[in-house]
């Protein structure tokens, strides 16, 4: 129920008794903080619970139940597959059209599910946020729960896509969890300070609708091969480290072989822009541990980084604002 | 000395735009435009602006509670009640000064937050268990007393959505009654709930004290308050106006407010309420607004109501009390004469009156106290309870004894006498 808590489980009744409890002091709060993790582990419970209340409910009186977790990438799945796969005839790196992406559509649903859900998760429990104390952070942690479980029921299509092109996967498939891990701690850091904001303005619930749309066509690698992409624009195979590095490179390479020109360039700056956004290399790594195709290291370093830094700062954030919720919610 | 919670200075401050619930919440272009002028202030929490939107909710509170004390508060709307309790709980910050408890801290602060609708019985004990602070074991230890006290045995496995909302209340007060902390905190909460799990409720509540633990309990029944609690605490706009012996302090809170009620009272409007009253004054025959009345005359009751949705079995009961020590006077309901016209009362605006007939009750002053409640098969439900509306004076000129009439009734009933045939004195 409260903070003020001690793990003391036995009741006395003596004054004495009552000298050893633990003494709270509620004060004011000043300044910023950091996660505090004792809190957050003897809260663990109610994350639990919260996120099991909420796969519990998620499908109930629906008629499809838990087949909409399966629904939710695939129905995007196929579309894209006959709009850019059969219409646009965009490459895939060699492996089918649907397969490549669905393997992007499956992480990507993961952290738009994260977002909206941690996102909403403050202004959703408003009640309970006004009437009862523990640590908010708990509210859009357990909102993962409800994301794992709908990842985990829809990665049986790929594995099944899998199966049915006869793909089979390299030894690159152990950094799979790493991906998935770095993709709910994108949609968390995203999520948490959405939430935070969205406490005090309500506008920031009505504008995650459209932020998940423009995300989707933010995100290149779900529907396009970025990485041969960035391979065709470095010419001379420059082996580099990261985004910048390529299109340092580039720029080396239009410089010193004069046969390619402006469009190179131009694309090199496309690729920066695509990687501007941490996502476009997490999911491609997340593909490209499941398919077998070669890691792209070099972003994905890039988007760690930011991913990180961006963690940080929203819980820095989350956590500064975070007493002032059940005055404001 | 030992104390279980002590208070020093503790102060409260709100953005009056952003306590109230139903206010509309700040717009980003309204803030944006502030986040220019001053870059960054809220995030440093200072406010952009002191002029009078802030409101102090409690001022420099001092206390000290000693452990095993059940301590009622009391005081009007608006008086800090529940954000002390908030602030004791956790829930909100305090704006200055500081507070020390000793133990952990349990909260009831609302019947039944955290419940979902969508999930059974079982699974909602488990579910507000956690949100109230108890451990998993804890819970399961106590499963069985929770399913037990409730009375919803048959019914655990049906989603709550589908209880009534009696039983939903036993419920929710179940889970919140077996928390174990050494600090306990109840709200407004026992309003809600049949009359006998009131009770049962109330017994709890004591013996949870039997046990050392201290309990700070807000209550607007006076009757609960000097029935369990040990002292009182009477917050005034935020300050405390006087801490001690219940009956004392509750004597002159009672004292206090009835001056300052006046012969009208208004309510906000919310949207969320099938039913509410948006007004209630005290009218004398001619119309007029009064807070005097003679006995003689009869005294109107105008109830301005807003009817939103269609409630079965909605009634209004009235209570009579008087206002010099809260004893109940008279007691009534819409089902008292004729046609009860709040039943499914067709969506609008009505007025409602009630008038209270001359010479029913001795010279005095009264407090009339509201509660629109909707009669489900396992008990009545508040749907709307604002508790003491109006106060009003009752003056005898008409009779020699007047003000000076004892009791409760104030009919004038004759004395009639006739002489027996034949018995004249002297013959």
């Amino acid at each position: 129920m409260s903070g003020v808590d001690s793990d003391r489980a036995g009741e006395k009744e003596t004054t004495s008794a009552l000298e050893e409890t633990p003494l709270t002091v509620i004060e004011p709060v000043s300044g910023w903080s950091g996660l505090d993790v004792r809190e957050l582990w003897r809260f663990r419970d109610l994350l639990f619970f919260f996120a099991w209340r909420d796969v519990k409910v998620r499908y109930k009186q629906t008629i499809l139940g838990v087949a909409w977790a399966i629904l939710q990438p695939t129905l995007p799945a196929i579309l894209i597959t006959l709009a850019l796969g059969r219409l646009a005839k965009l490459p895939s790196a060699g492996y089918p059209y649907p397969l490549f992406v669905f393997a992007g559509l499956l992480p990507w649903t993961l952290f738009a599910t994260i977002l909206t859900n941690a996102t909403n998760s403050l202004t959703n429990s408003e009640h309970i946020v006004r009437k009862v104390y523990f640590p908010r952070l708990v509210l859009p942690l357990a909102a993962v729960g409800v994301a794992v479980v709908d990842f985990l029921l829809a990665s049986i299509i790929l594995v099944l896509l899998m199966v049915w092109f006869a793909v089979i996967p390299s030894w690159s498939i152990i950094l799979l969890p790493l991906c998935a891990a770095l993709v709910v701690l994108t949609g968390l850091a995203a999520g948490t300070l959405l939430a935070a904001l969205s406490v005090y303005y309500r506008d920031f619930r009505h504008m995650i609708p459209l932020l998940v749309q423009a995300l989707l066509f933010a995100t290149p690698s779900i529907y396009l091969d970025v990485q041969s992409m960035e391979r065709e624009h470095r010419s001379p195979p420059a082996v580099s480290s990261d985004a910048d590095a390529a299109t340092g490179a580039n720029q080396v390479a239009s410089e010193t072989t004069s046969s390619e020109d402006d469009t190179q360039r131009g694309g090199g700056w496309l690729m920066v822009l695509f990687y501007a956004n941490p996502l476009t290399a997490i999911i491609a790594a997340f593909r490209a541990a499941a398919l077998g195709i070669a890691c792209p290291w070099g972003p994905l370093l890039v988007s760690t980084g930011i991913v990180s830094i961006g963690s940080i700062v929203s819980l820095l954030i989350f956590r500064r604002i975070e007493h002032t919720f059940a005055d404001v919610i | 000395m030992s104390f279980s919670l002590r208070a020093e200075q503790l102060s409260k401050r709100f953005r009056v735009s952003w306590s109230d619930v139903h206010a509309d919440y700040r717009t980003l272009r309204e803030d944006v435009m502030g986040l220019f002028r001053r870059p960054l202030a809220w995030l440093k929490g200072t406010p952009t602006d002191t002029t009078n939107e802030d409101f102090w909710a409690l001022r420099e509170v001092d206390l000290d509670v000693a452990p095993g004390e059940i301590v009622g508060i009391v005081g009007r709307n608006g008086a800090g009640k529940s954000t002390l309790l908030k602030i004791i709980s956790g829930i909100t910050k305090p704006t200055s000064g500081r507070l020390l408890l000793r133990g952990r801290v349990g909260s009831l602060l609302e019947v039944g937050v955290g419940f979902h609708p969508e999930l059974s019985g079982r699974e909602n004990i488990l579910l507000a268990g956690a949100i109230a602070g108890m451990r998993h074991a804890e819970i399961r230890a106590k499963f069985d007393q929770i399913v037990a006290f409730s009375e919803i045995e048959g019914f655990l496995d049906t989603p709550v959505k589908r209880y009534s909302s009696g039983m939903y209340v036993r419920l929710a007060f179940s889970v919140a009654a077996h928390l174990e902390s050494e600090i306990l905190v109840v709200d407004e909460v026992l309003a809600v709930g049949d009359a006998a799990f009131q009770r049962k409720c109330l017994g709890q509540l004591h013996e949870t004290t039997q046990s050392g633990r201290t309990v700070l309990f807000v209550s607007h029944n006076m009757g609960a308050i000097r029935q369990v609690c040990q002292s009182c605490l009477w917050l005034d706009e935020g300050k405390v106006r006087d801490r001690g012996e219940p009956a004392e302090v509750i004597g002159n809170y009672l004292k206090q407010v009835r001056p300052e009620t006046t012969s009208e009272i208004t309510f906000d409007e919310d949207e969320r309420l099938p039913f509410q009253l948006r007004a209630v004054r005290l009218l004398d025959l001619q119309g007029e607004r009064q807070s005097t009345f003679t006995c003689d005359e009869p005294v109107v009751l105008e109830m301005d109501c807003v009817s939103r949705k269609r409630v079965r079995m909605l009634f209004g009961q009235i209570h009579l009390l008087s206002s010099r020590d809260g004893a109940l006077i008279y007691e009534g309901d819409s089902h008292d004469r004729g046609e009860n016209p709040f039943d499914q009362m067709e969506p609008g605006r009505w007025r409602v009156r009630w008038t209270l007939p001359a010479r029913l009750l001795a010279p005095g002053s009264y407090d009339v106290h509201l509660d629109f409640v909707s009669h489900m098969s396992d008990g009545p439900r508040n749907i709307f309870s604002p508790g003491i509306t109006c106060t009003f004076e009752l003056n005898d000129f008409a009779s020699t004894l007047g003000a000076k009439r004892r009791g409760h009734l104030g009919a004038l009933i004759a004395w009639e006498a006739t002489m027996e045939q034949g018995q004249r004195e002297g013959e």
